[in-house]
């Protein structure tokens, strides 16, 4: 098998060891240069962390690699897999890409929080668009959603779920609902966390171990937003408060103010848990 | 046993009382243990021995820990039997007028620096406290259920507590070989204040057709690496319980996320409480999810 990616996101770069790590060829649609260098080398050490993590065999990783190219690939792909930001404007343009070079294949965006019917709304066969929705990040969380849009035809969910099972993920239906399941229901909570934490109701220390030790969750709710990132999340919450109206999902005052402060998380080095010692916590 | 062992007052019998008394008796504590009731005390020795007779026979236990632990049980239906105690953890029937009392009856039987802790789970510590004449010493303790297996206990600051409490508590916590974690006094503390909400999005979600009962526990479970599934979950808690938990959070944070969605009403009027009425959002005869909507997932 054989796809197209468009974006150079980190989501997009997951999708690319992924999809690598399973044998599937992944092109990038993009002009060769430094961006795609960059992208290139992301795909490549995520890759590396599928082999830290022994969920790949190191011996394929050289292989894996070489399947991952960038610019014109030569044959149809089974599908446009398209990996931008999370805004309505990228994601269109995406669309446009993949209409250009492959107008007659799915097109199936990644999107988790916006509407795939809405998308679908400006795409020439509104019919080939379709969601797979990765709830955690791509390369390791067992489970994708599938999102039908109203417009999008059968052939089109079936070569979705085609794609998730090379992928190895375990499908779960959902409605074309703002947020699907996993991002409605992890938002808010995501959200009230932090704002108790600004409240002062504890450390974000003992927050993270009261989740981790009373509830069983394999990370408290603030180490969860350092591995997503801060900007992705923050990027979530403006998406699905402006299609909800809920305060529940606005974005909380203190995540807005670290991301204005460049503290995304993980890829900063600096976030509510990561790059932040004891003393400063208390 | 332990050298610092204390002597440890627990009030009440029930599913806590229990599970504390386990975990006082485990660290080389000494416990007098106080029910209204000689047959809730007897049932509760008994819960206890079962207890210790299985880690015991799970080979996690000596046998003479655990004979040594239930020849220092005490019990007692009177409460001035608490007055040789180094701390005493009320565990009794989740009514802020009626702990507040106990604490008021403790001042005259305890001594002066003998530590109150409350195990609370959605009462607030400052309330209950203000029941002593020494409020400074009461301190709130949630263990979570079940206590002896859960690592976990919330140490709630009441507006009244003083440092000293507030330290000697961590410092017992410890010898019970807890991990605390403190939170201010605020309600559903942080272990609850984060479920309860999240488990009735997962059923409003559920009534507004967004899932099925097997898709959501799909990404609960699965997506979000929760332990199990939030309906799952809801049914070893209990509909009914976890009812009087939201209605007391939704009561003191008066935010909607916290009300129990109309859906449990009706599972509570139907019977439909859970495993222990055989059904709740799944049936347990024929291990298949209730009641789930056919709402299919495409073209929605």
């Amino acid at each position: 098998m054989n796809i197209l990616l468009i974006g150079e996101t980190r989501r997009a770069a997951e999708i690319a060891a992924l999809a690598a790590a399973s044998g599937v060829r992944v092109t990038l649609a993009a002009e060769e240069g430094n961006a795609s260098d960059e992208f290139q080398a992301r795909a490549h050490g995520t890759l590396a962390a599928l082999v830290a993590a022994e969920l790949f065999r190191d011996n394929d990783l050289d292989d894996a690699k070489a399947l991952i190219q960038v610019g014109s690939g030569t044959t149809e792909p089974a599908a446009v897999v398209e990996a931008c930001p999370e805004n309505l404007a990228q994601k269109l343009e995406a669309l446009r890409t993949a209409e250009a070079r492959n107008p007659r294949v799915p097109f199936v965006t990644t999107t988790s929080v916006l509407s795939v019917g809405e998308i679908a709304a400006s795409a020439a066969s509104p019919g080939l668009v379709v969601g797979l929705s990765f709830p955690g990040a791509a390369h390791t969380n067992p489970v994708v959603e599938r999102v039908a849009g109203r417009q999008t035809d059968p052939r089109s969910l079936s070569a979705a779920s085609d794609l998730a099972k090379v992928l190895g993920k375990e499908v779960v239906d959902v409605i074309d609902r703002p947020g699907f399941l996993a991002q409605r229901l992890l938002v808010p909570y995501l959200n009230d966390v932090v704002t108790c934490l600004d409240e002062g109701l504890a450390t974000p220390e003992d927050l993270d171990v009261a989740l981790e030790l009373g509830l069983g969750y394999p990370n408290g709710a603030l180490m969860v937003l350092d591995e997503i990132g801060l900007d992705v999340h923050l990027e979530r919450c403006d998406a699905l408060y402006a299609q909800l109206g809920d305060a529940h999902f606005a974005a909380p005052a203190l995540l807005r103010r670290m991301v204005d402060a460049g503290e995304l998380g993980a890829v900063s080095g600096r976030g509510f848990r990561i790059g932040v010692n004891k003393e400063e916590q208390a | 046993m332990a050298t610092d062992s204390r002597t440890v007052g627990v009030l009440g019998a029930g599913t806590m009382g229990i599970g504390i008394a386990i975990v006082v008796l485990r660290a080389g504590h000494a416990l007098v243990w106080r029910d209204l009731s000689n047959d809730q005390l007897e049932q509760g020795v008994d819960a206890v021995r079962a207890f210790l007779d299985r880690s015991v026979s799970l080979g996690k236990l000596p046998e003479e820990a655990a004979s040594a632990a239930l020849s220092r049980i005490e019990t007692t239906t009177d409460l001035e039997a608490l007055g040789s105690c180094d701390v005493v953890i009320e565990a009794i029937f989740e009514d802020t007028a009626l702990k507040a009392k106990t604490f008021g009856e403790l001042d005259d039987i305890c001594r002066e620096d003998t530590l109150f802790h409350t195990n609370t789970s959605t009462l607030s510590a400052t309330a209950i406290a203000a029941g002593s004449r020494l409020p400074g010493r009461v301190v709130g303790t949630h263990y979570c259920n079940p206590a002896p297996l859960m690592k976990l206990v919330e140490v709630v600051r009441a507006r009244q507590t003083s440092d000293d409490a507030y330290h000697r508590t961590l410092e017992f916590i410890d010898s019970l070989k807890k991990v605390s974690v403190t939170t201010a006094d605020a309600p559903g503390f942080i272990v609850n204040r984060f479920l309860v909400p999240f488990e009735n999005d997962c059923i409003r979600a559920l009534a507004a057709g967004l899932g099925t009962i097997e898709s959501i526990d799909a990404i609960t479970a699965k997506a979000l690496g929760n332990p199990m599934g939030t309906f799952r979950l809801l049914d070893i808690v209990g509909l009914d319980i976890h009812k009087a938990v939201s209605m007391s959070l939704y009561e003191q944070l008066r935010d909607p996320r916290f009300a129990p969605p109309p859906l449990v009403d009706q599972m509570i009027a139907a019977g439909d409480l859970g495993r222990k009425t055989g059904r709740g959002f799944y049936e347990y005869e024929r291990e298949r999810a209730f009641g789930s909507g056919t709402a299919s997932a495409v073209g929605r």
